[in-house]
């Protein structure tokens, strides 16, 4: 097992003071606290930092820490030493404190470390605790904990009312005080028109309640899938339209996806890119109704041209008289420019 | 055989209720409704606040937030608004991004 270096972790000299290493911790915190951080790693540093706080900040485990702190570098000096004497050097790798006893199950926060000097259930009994670390052992009857599960759910799900299966672990505690995990598959009831971020509740389905008491409940965090094609704006969808200019130009009469299937859209003429077109009643179910599909139009150059297309192309531009550039030349942009030149 | 579970969307919870889910006293929790961390969905009264189960997220973040970094209600309040501000914009800003490239990009 590793050795962790608790005032490596924080940062601070091991002489410093209470106050030193609050403060070093509080930085730390503020820089890794999983609710305010984007570090990649927040968790699993804030974590870290928590665990050499929990050590540190109290007199008695830093007491009994520095202490296997000082034994260790005393053997690796040792050791050392025997090495540059020519001895072949004991066989430990690591640190292995208290005759290797230590415990099978580690805390779920705290490092294996941890658990093998101050044991997994000392974890749960003094002042720093994180959040799953709250489901503790107690003596009289408390529900159990409440557990939050993300769940994806594709858009064309949420349409009508889905039955979705589900597999979760729960951990729990003992009788023995020791941690355990158990399977539980459902088949969980949908209803139609979950949005994102609306919580499910499974009643009864969280982890098992000390003594007689209820067990927790199961909140599902409904997360919608993104989708292809199809971007969400509150009940509403959007859709790109890609049409070619001449389809833009004459109209025309496409089959349009929509997350219920296909239909017809007829594109009137003269249809300009950036256009918004309404399809009633095919967007997202909402408890107040349902929302609406736009097809936003986007008119697309073909990538290539051949000669025959060119020349096409070329009796347009002589016929049709549109300069595409008019609003540059409006009179209020004159004005303006003409304003801002005489500026010094 | 795999149970069938019925479901609630977003339920309402009482005070009671409320305080369980999100392991927090009764007087705590007219605190963190004095400093509007926690709001009500419904009720004049104490007794009769609803809270919207969305709240609970809030609230367990709010307290951890004052547990590990020591922070008093008044800046809590404030930097769940900064971080709720924060992930408007970032969600926007994605959604916007999303909507570029499909308009701009190849």
């Amino acid at each position: 097992m590793e050795f962790k270096d608790y005032y490596v972790v924080l940062g601070v000299d091991p002489t410093v003071d209470d106050k030193a290493i609050k403060t070093a911790f509080r930085k730390l915190a503020r820089q890794y606290h999983p609710d305010v951080s984007k570090h990649p790693q927040a968790e699993a540093k804030f974590k870290e930092v928590a665990e050499a706080y929990e050590v540190l900040h109290n007199a008695e485990k830093r007491a009994e820490y520095d202490e296997l702190r000082e034994n260790r570098s005393r053997r690796q000096s040792h050791q050392q030493q025997g090495r540059q004497s020519g001895a072949s050097g004991s066989s430990q790798h690591g640190f292995a404190p208290g005759g290797q006893g230590g415990f099978e199950q580690s805390d779920q926060d705290f490092s294996d470390f941890f658990n093998s000097i101050f044991g997994s259930a000392n974890a749960n009994e003094n002042g720093f605790q994180y959040e799953s670390r709250r489901g503790r052992a107690e003596s009289s009857a408390q529900k159990g904990r409440d557990v939050e599960i993300e769940f994806p759910i594709f858009l064309e799900d949420t349409l009508a009312d889905a039955v979705k299966p589900i597999e979760y672990i729960l951990p729990y505690q003992d009788s023995q005080g020791y941690r355990q995990e158990m399977k539980k598959s459902l088949k969980v009831k949908i209803p139609a028109g979950v949005a994102d971020g609306e919580r499910i509740r499974l009643k009864g389905q969280g982890t098992p309640g000390s003594g007689h008491a209820p067990h927790g409940d199961v909140y599902l965090h409904i997360r919608l899938v993104p989708h292809p094609l199809f971007d969400v704006e509150g009940h509403n969808l959007t859709i790109a339209l890609p049409l070619a200019p001449w389809e833009a130009a004459l109209g025309t009469k496409i089959t349009l996806p929509t997350l219920s299937g296909k239909i017809q859209l007829t594109i009137p003429a003269n249809s300009q890119s950036g256009q918004r077109m309404r399809i009633k009643g095919k967007g997202l179910v909402s408890k107040t109704g349902t929302g609406d599909l736009f097809a936003v139009i986007k008119i697309v150059m073909p990538n290539h041209a051949d000669e025959t297309t060119k020349q096409l192309w070329t009796q347009l531009a002589d016929k049709a008289k549109f300069d595409a550039r008019a609003e540059w030349n409006t009179e209020p942009n004159k004005e303006r420019n003409k304003e801002w030149s005489n500026q010094p | 055989m795999i149970q069938l579970i019925i479901s609630e969307v977003n339920p309402q919870l009482n005070v009671e209720e409320f305080c369980h889910c999100a392991s927090i006293s009764e007087t705590l929790l007219h605190e963190l409704v004095e400093h509007s961390i926690a709001v009500p969905v419904a009720g004049v009264h104490a007794h009769e606040w609803l809270f919207n189960i969305t709240t609970v997220s809030i609230v367990k973040k709010a307290t951890r937030i004052h547990r590990d970094l020591a922070i008093d209600w008044a800046g809590i309040a404030l930097a769940l608004n900064l971080l709720d501000d924060i992930e408007k914009l970032k969600v926007e800003n994605e959604h916007l991004k999303k909507q570029l490239s499909r308009f701009c990009g190849e």
